[in-house]
């Protein structure tokens, strides 16, 4: 079976620095990681590999430092791994990512299974899983949380708000799965120092076929970033709990939430 | 010539990118597998066997060991990487990894092809549990001063003697013993005369006497051993006769490095809370760390923890070239890193004030668990006699023996 | 510009009735309920008192609405009918999938998990949060036709007014891909912690899955709903899946949210952003959850919890 599996290298939310005073953002210096159901997407490639046999190969999108995050996807145990260089990845809006990955896709040659993460962890918005399928027309699962396949099938059990569900479809087929699916594997130091030597594709843009300057956001603008969150009262009790429990049910009833 | 050593790229510390790859998911290990159950650990004074299996799974068992025998066939960077991510979150599980290295690194240096492949493999992938018996409540810095005996009858040896703060002796399948084969011939050649031998569990004579308590490194339990008329093949000997001082000596000189990463890991985690904690606290309604002595306690914790992490990664780049000097080096990280994070832990208790020594902080577990790494693998003592020994030896060719 | 608003969920449809009216109202065109499904006919009729400016009735068979295939696909051909428009959709699991797939089929800029929307000269100013709710963002959408799924609870259903006119229109999807072999419903009794003005929520600290009962009993006494943060649910399964809040969980906003034993990981907080006043209970002073608390306690929770409720008792009984 021919497994994709997309990831990306975001930017680590716990370390931005934000300005106490302003909530302006700064991403410089600011360490990037694997996003991190990602991962969880890759161990659901390399069990069905387990199971089934095939090939696992992963793709990102980003700038140099993305290498990072496919050489721990290739050290958990794909097989190869592809970076689209771009420096202003982060600008494009999901049907321009969608178009960049398509045309990867068809450099690669056909695939049964193209797994993601149901959302990145920095925008979150679930989107290219859908954009995709329908971009590539073929079967969408999204928000996965067990997954099989046989005979051209995939299966997958679904947890939606009220109610589960078990779902099939014909491979070929775009999955996108939750954090409950499995648990990462962890790579042993052998496996790491083999990753370093396993191949990763560079593409450009330009080298797809795309003009990066008609890629720009088709009506889709971030325009600010703020830092600034509801600002809490942070009052602190400290002490036996027959002194600070009455101090916390005072503050609440002040705010009318006890009677 | 930048002395004692000739160059400033004799001070270059590098790394490679499965350097960092393997930091952050010992770093992953250590946060998800091991944090939740400190608490657990520290109540039991034991890590639970699915943790250890866990960590023979993950290759933890075996870093440094060649892959041929098993092992993940790793540099010093990297074993320096897993014990200060271990020292981090919870020492004693580096220990639990250190102690099978000064195992496996015995049997590396001076094993024949026999014992390499018998022993190695099973102790580098965690099937089998390892310790190292030299130390004696009569004699630790003075490993030539053991009174344990082996006598040889025939073909074989028969092993008489106690052992004393044998880490991982409770669990252990293999030991390597140090004991005295020959009288020394003369005071000064004291250190001739010692043999080590690779004893298995369950010998008959061989057995745990006693499990000792103390106060930290919880999980880390030591052990004396206790030998009597306890029989083992020639062909169970380590090394050459009469020689086993030098094979205590290397293999300690190549565990110092870890101990000085475990300490750091100490260091860095001293630092993070207090400072973490800083930024939290309020007192007289401004948070802690707009005071001038907290900042003073948090800049002094930053000089040393970041000297102690060049020490230390610096003496490991130095071994991984197979440089000589690296015995400085790690001597020097070790003596510092060790006396950094002491006191990095002891500030850090400042800083949290009664909330320091709350057990469920674990704040002065942190003490509790890094006094230890002062005396053991060489006390501090050692440390200083040798980081001047031998760097007259490398440099100057003064060459002392003995210690 | 036309809104056209839907939702699988009717409450959050209801909800969508609010800023649909609102957009429309700016710009000058119609808001536009979409009911899907010949078994909902009678939320048809109730959207359409909801201030709306007409209502389509998909006629299919309700069992449809489940696939998001169909949904996009109705939901097209009713764009389609318009010359420009704004899409809204409740930000639900299918309800960010049809937004996807839209998304391509009419070629539209699209935002998911929208706090709020409001208009712009040519289409919309959403706001949503970024990096596991550490940041919030402010995004423009332009276009003939613009996507936003909006959060449940985000706005309150309008008040009613005099009834607008159901359209049915007749729709058969093409091909289905996707099969959905089996529907296991949650139990009837698991609560909707968005609809909860009180929640006490439960976190690491807690030991073992029978010290829930203290959790309940302090859940009781405030009259409040019981949450977890995920360890909970997704690695220790003491607590079932609706029960975790956080970015990949439930958003919730609730009046008060007691955050028992939980130590304020950005992607936890990323679910009670906008609760009203939230409370933390926890060992560790150094926790981030109390510098995003308004009121906290340092202690054991097996010790706080206990005399919380105990007091909190004390005082309902005086009453």
């Amino acid at each position: 079976m021919n497994i994709v599996v997309l990831v990306k290298h975001v930017h680590d939310e716990n370390q931005l620095k934000v300005d106490r005073a302003t909530g302006k953002i700064s991403f410089e210096g600011v360490p990037g990681k694997i996003s991190d159901f990602d991962r969880n997407a890759v161990e659901a490639a390399l069990s069905l590999r387990g199971s089934v046999g095939g090939k696992v190969t992963t793709i990102t999108v980003g700038t140099d430092e993305a290498v990072k995050a496919l050489r721990e996807v290739l050290a958990m145990g794909a097989d190869k791994a592809v970076l689209i260089k771009d420096q202003a990845f982060e600008n494009l809006d999901v049907r321009a990512m969608a178009e960049i990955i398509s045309k990867t896709l068809a450099k690669l040659g056909p695939f049964d299974l193209l797994l993601c993460a149901e959302g990145s962890v920095d925008a979150y918005t679930s989107l290219l899983a859908p954009v995709l399928a329908e971009k590539l027309k073929v079967s969408l699962i999204t928000y996965a949380e067990s997954l099989q396949a046989k005979d051209g099938m995939v299966k997958a059990e679904r947890a939606l708000e009220r109610r589960m569900e078990v779902v099939e479809a014909k491979m070929p087929a775009v999955v996108s799965v939750t954090g409950e699916i499995n648990d990462p594997r962890i790579p042993t130091l052998l496996q790491i120092m083999g990753a370093m030597k396993k191949e990763i594709a560079f593409f450009t843009i330009q080298e797809l076929g795309l003009d990066a300057n008609r890629m720009l956001p088709n009506g889709y603008a971030i325009l600010e970033y703020s830092g600034k969150s509801k600002e809490r009262k942070k009052v602190v009790f400290e002490g036996a709990p027959a002194e600070t429990v009455p101090k916390l049910i005072e503050a609440m009833a002040k705010e009318g939430l006890v009677s | 010539m930048v002395f004692p050593f000739s160059g400033l790229s004799d001070y270059e510390i590098k790394f490679k990118p499965e350097h960092e790859i393997f930091r952050k998911f010992v770093r992953e290990f250590m946060e998800k597998e091991v944090e939740p159950r400190v608490g657990e650990i520290e109540e039991n004074d034991q890590v639970p066997p699915d943790l250890l299996k866990r960590m023979g799974d993950l290759g933890f068992q075996g870093i440094a060991v060649p892959a041929e025998y098993g092992g993940q066939g790793g540099d010093q960077v990297s074993v320096a990487i897993f014990s200060e991510e271990a020292g981090r979150i919870y020492p004693a599980i580096m220990t639990l990894v250190g102690v099978n290295g000064l195992f496996t690194t015995p049997v590396l240096l001076y094993g024949t092809e026999d014992q390499k492949k018998k022993y190695l493999p099973p102790v580098a992938r965690g099937e089998k549990h390892s310790a190292h018996a030299t130390t004696e409540s009569v004699a630790g810095s003075d490993v030539a001063g053991i009174q344990t005996k082996a006598e040889k009858r025939g073909d074989k040896w028969i092993i008489n003697g106690r052992k004393a703060f044998i880490s991982g002796g409770d669990i252990a399948d293999y030991f390597v013993v140090l004991a005295r084969t020959s009288p020394a011939p003369s005071r000064k050649e004291r250190w001739k005369g010692l043999t080590f031998f690779i004893v298995e569990k369950g010998t008959m004579g061989f057995s745990v006497a006693k499990k000792m308590k103390k106060s930290g490194l919880k999980g880390s339990p030591i052990v004396e051993l206790q030998l009597d008329d306890v029989e083992v093949p020639d062909g169970n000997r380590l090394g050459p006769e009469g020689e086993g001082f030098k094979v205590a000596m290397e293999t300690f000189d190549h565990g110092r490095i870890g101990v000085a990463a475990q300490a750091l890991g100490i260091a860095q985690a001293a630092f993070e809370k207090s400072l973490n904690y800083a930024l939290q606290r309020n007192t007289f309604e401004r948070p802690l760390i707009q005071y001038q002595m907290i900042d003073g306690y948090l800049s002094d914790m930053l000089m040393k923890l970041i000297s102690a992490r060049q020490l230390v990664y610096w003496a490991a780049n130095l071994a991984d070239q197979g440089r000589k000097e690296y015995l400085v080096a790690a001597s020097l990280a070790k003596a510092y890193a060790t006396e950094a994070a002491e006191w990095a832990a002891l500030k850090s208790i400042s800083v949290h004030g009664g909330v320091g020594v709350v057990t469920e902080s674990h704040i002065e577990r942190m003490l509790r668990d890094v006094e230890i790494t002062k005396v053991y693998e060489g006390s501090n003592e050692i440390q200083r006699l040798v980081i001047v020994r031998q760097l007259l030896k490398q440099t100057l060719g003064y060459d002392s023996p003995g210690m | 510009m036309d809104v056209l608003f839907y939702s699988e969920d009717d409450d959050i449809l209801a909800e969508l009735a609010t800023p649909a009216a609102a957009l429309a109202g700016v710009s000058g065109g119609k808001s536009c309920a979409v009911v899907f499904g010949e078994d909902k006919r009678g939320v048809a009729s109730e959207v359409a008192t909801l201030g709306v400016g007409q209502v389509y009735l998909v006629r299919a068979d309700g069992l449809l609405r489940q696939y998001p295939e169909a949904v996009s696909e109705a939901l097209t051909e009713l764009v389609a009918r318009h010359a420009s428009a704004v899409v809204l959709i409740g930000s639900t699991k299918n309800g960010k999938e049809v937004a996807g797939r839209l998304a391509v089929k009419v070629d539209a800029a699209a935002a998911t998990e929208c706090s709020s929307v409001s208009p712009t000269e040519q289409g919309i100013l959403i706001e949503r949060l970024a990096y596991s709710g550490r940041v919030s963002t402010r995004v423009s959408l332009k276009g003939k036709f613009v996507i936003a799924c909006v959060k449940a609870r985000s706005y309150h259903r309008p008040a009613e007014s005099a009834a607008a006119s159901v359209m049915e229109v007749g729709f058969s999807p093409s091909e289905i891909k996707v099969k959905v072999i089996e529907t296991r419903e949650k139990a009837a009794s698991a609560v909707d912690l968005t609809k909860a003005e009180k929640i006490v929520s439960v976190g690491r600290g807690m030991k073992k899955k029978d010290d829930l009962a203290t959790i309940q009993g302090l859940a009781d006494s405030l009259g409040a709903a019981v949450g977890c943060s995920r360890p909970l649910s997704a690695d220790l399964g003491w607590l079932p899946e609706e029960a975790h809040i956080g970015l990949t969980g439930v958003q919730v906003k609730p009046k008060l949210y007691v955050a028992v034993g939980i130590s304020g990981q950005l992607q936890h907080l990323a679910g009670v952003k906008d609760a009203g006043t939230i409370v933390a209970i926890n060992t560790d002073k150094g926790a981030p959850i109390f510098a995003n608390a308004d009121y906290g306690i340092v202690g054991d929770l097996y010790q706080v919890v206990p005399e919380l409720t105990r007091q909190l008792n004390a005082l309902k009984h005086k009453q």
